[in-house]
């Protein structure tokens, strides 16, 4: 028994033309024709697409669909949810928790799905061969036509005639198809923000090159965001934005002596400038994305307070996505960032030795150097030692974790891997150290001010005394922490990764 | 697999329209199954559209194997039911079964090997007491039985059910209903309840005299197809869950 086959046709086909072009023996019979409306839905990533899924609504039955592998219940749809925790408990949020986190799945495409079941009969009005037309209509879609034709048994001669005629109709034959398929044949276009982890080095390049490549390949990436931001489709729009800057600024400084100081000033005062235009907003994301986390650690007295602590922080948040998305759109902030590209686009000076040191080299080098540096540094903290040097110890961690990620394309990016991973439990926990510290500051300036009712004065102290708890939790794990991350096993893998041999470094 | 023979010694009874509408409802319910349309009148093959083979003597190559039957399948409009159509050749089973030896498990063999690809294979018999009746018999799990509630109808039943004694079949595969079926008529209703009366195996759903079985022949299609909200269907579907409950029981 033969199955179905699956056919496009590269022009749109009705009923009455497949009629035309069978045999006069053979009829086409339309059985019912049904329509329904479709949204597909992902987020700025395509997360969900690129995982191999598909998220789609229909708005007339306001219900929103998950096709994976597995099969997944629908649940109610409406415009207004777009996260994950917006939607009810279940395998569906579950499986978009994994897939989108923090992201906000948007409308990418919306279409009509006209679905019309044909049969081809014979002059006894028997059904011998079953036809599914599949129409994509779409706003910025357009439309096409797909079949599928389904023999039945004991009538494969009919079967091969109705192809015979479709074959006159310009169809060609696909493999199988589903919406994903469906979709793409009618024109959708995945467009993720380009993010390759890959810069494509050349070792050999020589430094200043290297860096202005880099640098400025992350001020691209970093305007992708901008367009979100200003639509405030969700909180990571704002979180990667700053990232990629950071990345940027971080790159420059960490190789400063590759650049004319005239270039160096330029660049680190400008990203500056750049990246702390959404520091308030950052801020008042993080603590709202917490509100949760934050609950749990009060008891229910304190909650009225926290209620009050939060209501006021949204509104903060308001006005600070007003004054961000005033500035992104702002002549001026053009202009910045148009000299920024100025600036990285600049032949290279060749000042310095470094700047014509082969990238490789010289990132070997800062590597060691730096992970050197962390050894040192953190052989003198212990218990006593006051926190700045603990928070020093968690920038120092940090440049090495992007010298590591950043460059990881020329050392071999599984070795790297592994490396990232033993810094990773020591960055952790002076990561945590650091938020710990960083909350009870931005708390503390909650505290402040004549308007603050008692309640809320109340909630604050007390979460400030939970997190004053949490961090010496931290505090008290540090030290075990750089011990793993100095061991001699730890410090043979730098040393067989970046000691480079003469000849690879000359 | 099971298989359910709709059989009568009496011609005229509402075989073909019971297997009909049965294999419509059995398929319905989700049983893959096949109906074989063993009278050559093709009365069953008609309702559903579907044409005789061409292929000479293929009544003898049906006796022989089960994938001479498999070949001669053809899909029904419905989903789940695959119908073997009959043909001429069908005449002749009595005088095949002798040409091949006169064993009564000819069928039973021929449709075993089906069983991967169908739960229920109904039989739509031809009106005779014969060596292929005997063959039905042998191959079926259950032996439906239209019955008029009429004398003579009454008449051929004992007649069968003597048969049965005679040739040691268990009477239990045998399960009768009442066919066409006149409640204005005095006759009808006197047979009936004594029937039912004698016979306590009697299905306790009944088949309606009703135009809406005639008119399968009109619209070529099983009752549900053209009246679904008549009584003759309700009464279709009613005989079929008590098969159902039979054929799982």
């Amino acid at each position: 028994m033969t199955s179905a086959t699956y056919w496009k046709f590269t022009t749109a086909v009705t009923p009455a033309e497949i009629e035309q072009a069978l045999p006069k023996k053979l009829r086409c019979r339309v059985l019912e024709k049904s329509s329904r409306g479709l949204i597909v839905l992902d987020d700025f990533h395509w997360h969900i697409w690129q995982s191999g899924g598909l998220l789609t609504a229909d708005p007339q039955q306001g219900l929103l669909n998950l096709s994976i592998a597995k099969e997944i219940p629908t649940v109610p749809y409406s415009p207004e949810n777009r996260f994950w925790w917006q939607l009810p408990s279940g395998a569906l949020s579950d499986h978009l928790r994994e897939l989108l986190d923090l992201h906000a799945f948007v409308p990418k495409a919306e279409c009509r799905l006209i679905s019309e079941p044909l049969a081809i009969i014979n002059s006894d009005e028997k059904i011998v061969t079953r036809v599914k037309l599949l129409t994509l209509n779409g706003e910025n879609l357009p439309s096409s036509t797909f079949a599928e034709i389904s023999p039945l048994r004991g009538y494969g001669d009919d079967y091969t005639v109705t192809l015979q005629a479709l074959s006159l109709l310009s169809s060609v034959e696909v493999e199988s198809f589903d919406l994903r398929t469906l979709l793409l044949a009618g024109g959708l276009h995945i467009d993720p923000p380009d993010e390759k982890d890959s810069f494509l080095l050349n070792p050999a390049e020589p430094a200043e090159a290297a860096i202005c490549k880099m640098a400025k390949r992350m001020l691209v990436t970093a305007r992708q965001y901008e367009q979100g931001i200003v639509e405030d489709i969700d909180t990571e729009f704002v979180h990667q934005y700053r990232v990629n800057i950071r990345k940027s600024r971080s790159l420059i400084s960490l190789f400063k002596k590759t650049l004319s100081s005239e270039r160096l000033q330029a660049l680190k005062t400008e990203l500056k400038v750049l990246g702390s235009r959404t520091n308030d907003l950052r801020d008042l994301d993080v603590f709202l994305l917490d509100e949760d986390y934050y609950r749990e650690m009060l008891p229910a007295e304190l909650q009225t307070g926290m209620t009050q602590v939060f209501t006021r922080i949204k509104r903060r948040r308001t006005m600070a996505l007003k004054k961000v998305v005033a500035s992104l759109q702002d002549d001026a902030y053009q202009a910045e960032v148009d000299h920024l590209f100025e600036l990285f686009d600049t032949e290279p000076d060749w000042l310095s030795k470094q700047s014509q040191m082969p990238i490789q080299q010289l990132v070997a080098k800062k590597v060691l150097a730096q992970y050197q540096r962390i050894c040192a540094n953190g052989d003198i903290i212990d218990e006593q030692t006051p926190d700045e040097a603990v928070h020093d110890l968690r920038i120092e961690c940090k440049k090495l974790r992007y010298l590591l990620e950043l460059f990881s394309e020329l050392f071999g990016k599984k070795k790297v891997k592994q490396l990232i991973r033993h810094l990773k439990g020591l960055q952790d926990n002076l990561g945590r150290f650091n938020d710990f510290s960083v909350q009870r500051e931005f708390l503390s300036g909650l505290g402040i001010g004549k308007t603050i009712s008692a309640e809320q004065l109340a909630s604050i102290n007390g979460l400030t005394a939970v997190l004053f708890n949490k961090q010496l939790h931290e505090r008290s794990l540090v030290v075990a922490n750089i011990d793993k991350f100095t061991a001699p096993g730890v410090r043979d893998e730098f040393q067989q990764i970046f000691a480079l041999s003469d000849e690879e470094s000359s | 697999m099971k298989v359910l023979a709709c059989y009568s010694i009496k011609g005229g009874v509402g075989k073909t329209a019971s297997a009909v509408n049965l294999a419509y409802w059995a398929a319905k319910s989700g049983y893959r199954t096949l109906l074989l349309d063993l009278d050559s009148q093709g009365a069953s093959s008609f309702y559903f559209r579907v044409k005789s083979p061409v292929k000479k003597n293929w009544g003898k190559r049906l006796l022989k194997a089960y994938g001479e039957v498999l070949k001669q399948v053809k899909e029904s409009d419905y989903k789940n039911l695959d119908v073997v159509p009959a043909h001429l050749s069908f005449r002749n089973f009595d005088i095949l079964l002798d040409e091949i030896g006169k064993r009564k498990n000819r069928l039973s063999q021929a449709l075993k090997g089906l069983k991967k690809e169908y739960d229920l294979i109904i039989l739509d018999c031809p009106p005779t007491i014969s060596r292929l009746a005997e063959n039905i018999f042998n191959a079926s799990d259950i032996v439906l039985v239209p019955v008029i509630p009429t004398t003579l109808s009454e008449r051929t039943f004992e007649q069968l059910l003597k048969f049965f004694k005679q040739q040691d079949y268990s009477r239990k595969k045998l399960l009768p209903f009442f066919t066409m079926a006149d409640g204005r008529k005095q006759l009808h209703r006197e047979t009936a309840t004594a029937m039912r009366k004698r016979y306590k195996y009697f299905l306790k759903h009944a088949i309606p005299y009703s135009t809406d079985v005639e008119k399968m022949g009109k619209y070529r299609a099983p009752i549900d197809i053209f009246a679904r909200g008549r009584l003759a269907n309700k009464s279709y579907f009613a005989l079929w869950k008590e098969i159902e409950s039979k054929l799982e029981g």
